[in-house]
């Protein structure tokens, strides 16, 4: 890279980050309306269990109406799941720009690790019992004015294909 | 506090003659049935339950899509033994403990691929995918009649395939599997008949859910018409805010006592929940006009018609055929148990048909549906407050009083009330007795 692209390369970089803390914090803050307005109208969010070619199950394979839903239900809804609601703790590291010569549209990858824990009679199974959740984060984000929305967020846990304890908060 | 089966004098029940340990575990009565919570938490229990239930059933290994190909195989557990589901290459399918004949390693750590040969990992044995032992390391350090000892990967006793679903049984005096699903044979067909060729198609990816409770939770919740409006009072308002249903829709399915919406519990333990909605009902197969198509011309309207009915369907101990998929429970231990929940396709249905009726499956499935892990999490509530023990009986007497036998030998209640949960718990109460007599007689 030549100075003027290693500054691009930085500030765009800088810029994407800042994004995706803001992302974290909103979901460990639970303002999971906020969190939402972070996607764009076509934005889609994905779990999956196998890649290959569609359609396969997954463990979450939303689309930007489904996203509506899963908010509304954690913020609406008496879902079993989320009584006590999970305490989460995002912590992102790796981040890296795959494309970001297209300015409207870039793609990064990061790695993730989710703390999450359930508030409540620790002498209860399943809560009260710190858990963390590990995963490889791929973005797809596109320009919004001095920010960005989320095209695509997509993140292969490290056990995606075995058996999980409830999911049921956002990832 | 009321006595404990387990350590206390026998119960008052009429029966007499097996353990009356066990026995004393149910109070069968004729318009009450109890169950003692020492079922969900005790460790003899659970063992018990491994080697007289699981490893004398038939129990549900593999449906023959997920070793669709010669040298196909996945590997899982009957009971607590490992096994491996191997389809050879006649395209037979057999099923072996994993286990090297040598000093008993495992051969196979995959949970599935494509191999024509296992090879142990410890000495190098090498055994085809048939079982037999075909080469072993360093041969001279055996003598010249070595081959003819037997030593192969052993083969489960017995393996018997309907419709498609494979079950094997540890057990080689087992009467045939056919004699086994004679009831629910008409429900398993009803369930494969939803494709229009019959067939059903598995995808690679499988829902899998681990958690801390009993797996019995998990066997009598499938089955049971009652909770929905509570447990998934969530998913309701989902559908409500969709404008999909309302919430008085549902309610009204769930408590009227319908001419096609019942809970039946069936011989061998099985059980039924058929109405003509289920909580799933948010994908409409008669929006899809051209598969209802198909369907009426492979089985004439009023088959197809019966199809259409929502059923759970419960096959002892551990296995359900659900509208959209196989669900498999895996005992771990009195307080773990994982569940396999597998996705089906219908052959014939068409994409478009198969795509939306996945998506659907995944907003209520899976350890992030909208409706599951709600379920989940009351299996963990009911395992925590069973430790409390001052009147130690779960009460599962719900529409006793009202049920009645079928001309078919099935019992028929309300579609809320609990009768699959009786019909699960005599099966479970006589085979637990039965391996009791047997084991006492070195059996």
């Amino acid at each position: 890279m030549n100075p003027t692209e290693i500054r691009e390369h930085l500030l765009t970089l800088l810029s994407v980050q800042a994004f995706l803390y803001q992302e974290a914090r909103l979901l460990d803050e639970g303002e999971l309306e906020k969190w939402l307005s972070l996607f764009a109208d076509d934005g889609s969010y994905l779990l999956p269990i196998k890649d290959g070619p569609a359609p396969e199950p997954a463990i979450i394979r939303d689309s930007r109406a489904r996203i509506e839903e899963r908010v509304f239900r954690l913020t609406h809804t008496l879902a079993h799941s989320q009584l006590p609601a999970s305490r989460t703790q995002h912590d992102l590291t790796n981040i890296e720009l795959l494309s970001w010569k297209d300015v409207n549209e870039v793609e990064v990858a990061c790695n993730l690790t989710v703390h999450e824990l359930r508030p409540g009679n620790p002498f209860q199974a399943g809560l009260a019992t710190p858990r963390s959740l590990h995963g490889r984060c791929r973005y797809r984000l596109i320009q919004d004015g001095e920010s960005w929305k989320i095209r695509e967020k997509r993140c292969e846990l490290l056990n995606r294909e075995y058996p999980i304890y409830n999911l049921t908060f956002i990832i | 506090m009321a006595p404990n089966p387990l350590t206390s004098e026998p119960g008052t029940g009429t029966r007499t003659t097996a353990d009356p340990k066990i026995l004393s575990l149910i109070r069968d009565e004729p318009t009450r049935f109890r169950l003692h919570s020492a079922v969900y938490t005790n460790q003899h229990i659970f063992d018990k339950e491994i080697s007289r239930i699981f490893e004398r059933s038939w129990i549900f290994v593999a449906h023959e899509e997920m070793v669709h190909q010669p040298g196909d195989y996945v590997t899982t557990n009957l009971g607590k033994q490992p096994v491996i589901v191997s389809r050879d290459e006649d395209g037979d399918i057999s099923v072996l403990f994993n286990r090297c004949a040598h000093r008993g390693s495992v051969v196979c750590r995959e949970e599935r691929g494509h191999a024509n040969v296992f090879r142990c990992p410890y000495h190098g044995w090498v055994f085809g995918n048939n079982g037999h032992l075909v080469g072993v390391a360093q041969r001279s350090g055996y003598p010249d009649d070595f081959f003819d000892w037997g030593l192969r990967l052993e083969p489960i006793p017995r393996v018997e395939t309907y419709r498609g679903l494979v079950f094997a049984n540890l057990d080689p005096t087992a009467p045939p599997l056919s004699d086994r699903l004679s009831s629910v044979r008409r429900y398993i067909d009803l369930w494969c008949d939803r494709s229009p060729e019959g067939r059903l198609r598995l995808p690679e990816g499988v829902h899998r859910y681990e958690f801390p409770a009993n797996w019995k939770l998990q066997a009598e919740n499938g089955v049971d018409g009652y909770h929905g409006n509570y447990v998934h009072e969530s998913f309701v308002n989902i559908l409500e805010r969709s404008g999909e249903r309302g919430a008085g829709s549902t309610t009204k399915t769930r408590n009227t006592l319908g001419s096609r919406n019942f809970a039946k519990g069936m011989p061998h333990g099985d059980g039924l929940l058929e109405r003509e909605e289920g909580m799933l009902g948010t994908f409409d197969y008669r929006g899809h006009k051209d598969y209802c198509e198909r369907l009426e011309a492979s089985y004439g309207p009023d088959r197809a018609d019966d199809i259409m009915m929502q059923r759970n369907i419960f096959i002892f101990p551990n296995l359900f055929l659900f509208e959209s998929h196989i669900r498999v429970i895996h005992p771990v231990s009195p307080n773990t148990s994982y569940i396999d929940v597998h996705p089906t396709y219908l052959e014939g249905a068409g994409d478009e048909t198969n795509e939306e009726r996945l998506s659907e499956h995944e907003r209520f499935f899976g350890p992030s549906g909208f409706g599951a892990p709600d379920d989940i999490e009351i299996f963990v509530c009911t395992q925590t407050g069973a430790a409390a023990s001052s009147n130690p009986w779960l009460e599962f007497s719900r529409g006793m009083h009202r049920e009645a036998l079928n001309e078919l030998g099935e019992v028929v209640g309300h579609s809320t009330d609990e009768v699959p949960q009786r019909s699960l718990y005599r099966e479970w109460l006589r085979l637990m007795s039965e391996g009791e007599r047997l084991e006492e007689n070195g059996l």
